[in-house]
């Protein structure tokens, strides 16, 4: 049974160093906690895209994950927070194509896709946290769309 | 002594970062060796992240790579690449819209099944870059449309497999 040790960390993302630093303890997470290499792939890009939108539209901020269990299921959960201007239009933003940075605007849009769950709390002027959880295996996923 | 102190601070720290900075443009340099891989036919291995300064550095050795080789077909190869996100995915595109610019087409190879899929979730569409599985697969798509290909002996006569 694998235990937080390892998985519980609070990572800064202040430059492109930091998202390496993401990345690799993602990666690292998910293998410890005994994802698949394709589910440990889609947390690592999610992440990824994550990392790059708190760095770049917020201005910085830093990444929690932690070890969650519910109904004896395990995952990992991955937050990330930022001090930044915040999302006016949530739909908007997370609608593909649509970006303010000069991207592809995938990002918000495919790391919802990419993960089980997907929650976003922002004000506008305090900040932003995306906090994404995806299930070791046989996920609980009542999701609306496909 | 505190004022000694400092100083060996802070030349170590400036020291430190000095090492750094020569580090990340040895990093920059070897990272992406642009290989002739027959005539024609140039190929850039990927490995590691595909920041926005690699990118920039592979874009630039690829093109003058075209124009000095007199390239038609550039091979992008990303098996050594862990992570395709949206910003990956976004350089690609424009090194391959840049290649096809100076005549030749780009083909991005070493997809690996797990990569695909998140592509496909991440909502990228590369349909416009022709893609193939492996560097191999990629040669002989190339060698097929420069109307040359690769015959085996056994067919044809003796040699060497």
């Amino acid at each position: 049974m694998p235990t937080s040790a390892g998985v519980e960390a609070c990572l800064p993302i202040r430059s492109d160093m930091d998202l390496v630093w993401v990345r690799q303890h993602v990666r690292q997470a998910a293998s410890l906690l005994g994802f698949g290499l394709v589910e440990q792939t889609k947390l690592v890009t999610a992440a990824s895209e994550l990392a790059r939108n708190t760095l770049v539209h917020g201005g910085g901020g830093r990444m929690d994950s932690a070890r969650v269990t519910r109904n004896r299921a395990v995952g990992l959960q991955l937050a990330f927070c930022d001090e930044g201007p915040g999302i006016a239009d949530l739909e908007q933003a997370l609608s593909d194509g649509y970006t303010s940075g000069g991207g592809l605007g995938m990002g918000l849009g495919g790391a919802r896709r990419l993960v089980h769950e997907f929650s976003l709390e922002s004000t506008v002027g305090v900040g932003t946290t995306v906090t994404v959880v995806s299930w070791v295996s046989a996920p609980p996923r009542p999701r609306e769309e496909f | 002594m505190g004022t000694l102190r400092l100083v060996v601070l802070d030349t170590a720290l400036s020291e430190g970062q000095a090492l750094i900075e020569r580090q990340q443009l040895q990093l920059l340099e070897v990272a992406t060796p642009v290989i002739k891989l027959w005539d024609g036919i140039v190929a850039v291995p990927l490995i590691g992240t595909l920041d926005s300064a690699r990118s920039q550095v592979v874009m630039e050795t690829l093109l003058e790579a075209i124009v000095e080789q007199h390239a038609r077909f550039a091979i992008l190869d990303i098996t050594g690449v862990p992570t395709v996100d949206s910003l990956v995915a976004q350089h690609l595109m424009k090194t391959v819209a840049a290649a096809r610019l100076m005549g030749a087409e780009c083909v991005v190879s070493g997809i690996r099944p797990a990569i695909a899929q998140t592509i496909v979730h991440l909502g990228l569409d590369l349909g416009t870059v022709v893609t193939r599985a492996s560097l191999a697969d990629a040669l002989a798509y190339a060698l097929h449309e420069l109307g040359s290909g690769i015959i085996s002996p056994a067919t044809g006569g003796a040699g060497p497999r």
